[in-house]
């Protein structure tokens, strides 16, 4: 071993840490340098003064107050700590109510399944929803669901767009809205003291109906057909 | 062994250790307490003696403990002044009691880094062997001794102003 390599194991051997070869080569190495002889000498002194420093007295109060103290505390936790079952249970609770608010956010509650928000809406698919909507029991039934108005006016202008096509759809939704009110609204009451109208009136039941709601829209998100119908009412009047 | 008694047994060697590691006897009964709560939140089934585990939990702690200490380096500073009081005096050695001198041994090792503070109070303050140290703390054999080389070698630095007058 070199002078160099030697002094990484001087601390070892002053503390009689090294091998008995080491030990050796070390003990013959140090009878020729001095550098290293003083170094070993030193590191013997350090150890000295380390062995020196006295424990810290402990009174005995302060041991039965620490037992004390740490058998309370081990208490307290015992209170805190709930048993596996109740953790799972806790999580699996917490796991739902992220799961439900999740999917809440990410799917919302389809408002009206006959309301297509597609972008394109077909001749065929009208006719379909006309049918559907000119059914009594299937009026009834969704008479008052919300349905959100930012859709119904996508739907609407669609509509408008088939009109221009086709030139039928105009009549067909003048046809729904008659047979809303004509079977529906007259089993029910109408709200239409509370309906705001805005828009001109001088243009196709569709483009009134789209400037109504969206003047609506500003005081709601969702409307009922039971409203839209009353619009129809309130606009054909 | 009940909670109790494995508390009643090893409260004593374990106040002595953070004692030395934190330099005070209030931190080191927060310390020993919470090693013991965490010994009894951990659960783990003691075969033999419990007193590696309770230490080496102790002794982490403890590292962790110095580890957040930001005052750390300002005693490191008063230390320095006071080196240097002791490198003005003629004779240092001689104007310094020898229990003065361990005082200051002591205080110097607030200087070392946590893991090296740690295994040279238990090597060379409280006399254990590497490989208790090892079992104590968890650290490899090998570590150990490089990590007690560096603070050996420090602390002859640091007193080196007072050895050589020897």
């Amino acid at each position: 071993m070199r002078h160099h390599n030697i002094r990484k194991h001087l601390s070892a051997y002053a503390h009689q840490e090294c091998s008995k070869d080491e030990h050796n080569i070390i003990e013959n190495h140090i009878k020729t340098c001095i550098k290293c002889a003083l170094t070993v000498n030193e590191y013997q002194q350090v150890a000295n003064f380390s062995k020196q420093i006295p424990e810290r007295s402990i009174p005995s109060e302060f041991i039965d107050q620490l037992k004390r103290d740490t058998l309370k505390n081990i208490e307290i936790s015992k209170q805190k700590h709930y048993p596996p079952f109740r953790r799972l249970a806790f999580a699996g609770i917490f796991l739902l109510l992220i799961g439900t608010v999740t999917l809440h956010i990410v799917n919302p509650k389809t408002p009206v399944e006959y309301i297509s928000s597609s972008d394109t809406l077909k001749l065929d698919e009208m006719e379909h929803l006309a049918s559907i909507l000119c059914n009594k029991e299937n009026l009834i039934a969704i008479i008052d669901q919300p349905i959100p108005i930012h859709s119904l006016i996508v739907t609407l202008k669609q509509m408008k767009k088939l009109n221009q096509r086709h030139g039928q759809v105009n009549n067909m939704f003048e046809r729904i809205m008659h047979q809303i009110n004509g079977n529906v609204l007259q089993e029910f009451p109408t709200p239409l003291s509370s309906c705001k109208i805005g828009g001109k009136f001088d243009e196709s039941g569709l483009t009134q109906m789209i400037t109504c709601l969206r003047s609506y829209q500003r005081y709601n998100d969702t409307i009922t057909f039971r409203y839209i119908a009353s619009y129809y009412q309130k606009i054909r009047s | 062994m009940e909670l109790h008694q494995v508390i009643q047994k090893y409260q004593r060697p374990m106040v002595a250790i953070a004692c030395r590691m934190l330099g005070n006897l209030e931190e080191a009964k927060d310390a020993v307490q919470e090693a013991f709560i965490r010994f009894w939140k951990s659960d783990t089934q003691i075969k033999g003696d419990p007193f590696s585990l309770l230490c080496r939990i102790l002794i982490n702690h403890c590292i962790d403990k110095l580890r957040k200490q930001t005052f750390r380096r300002f005693f490191s500073i008063t230390e320095i002044k006071d080196l240097d009081i002791m490198k003005s005096n003629e004779n240092p050695h001689k104007s310094l009691e020898n229990k003065q001198l361990v005082d200051h041994v002591e205080k110097l090792t607030t200087r070392l880094k946590p893991v090296q503070k740690a295994v040279f109070i238990l090597r060379d303050m409280q006399g254990y062997s590497i490989q208790e140290i090892s079992d104590l703390t968890g650290f490899p054999e090998n570590n150990i001794r490089v990590n007690l080389h560096l603070a050996r070698k420090n602390m002859r630095k640091w007193l080196q102003p007072i050895l050589k007058e020897d």
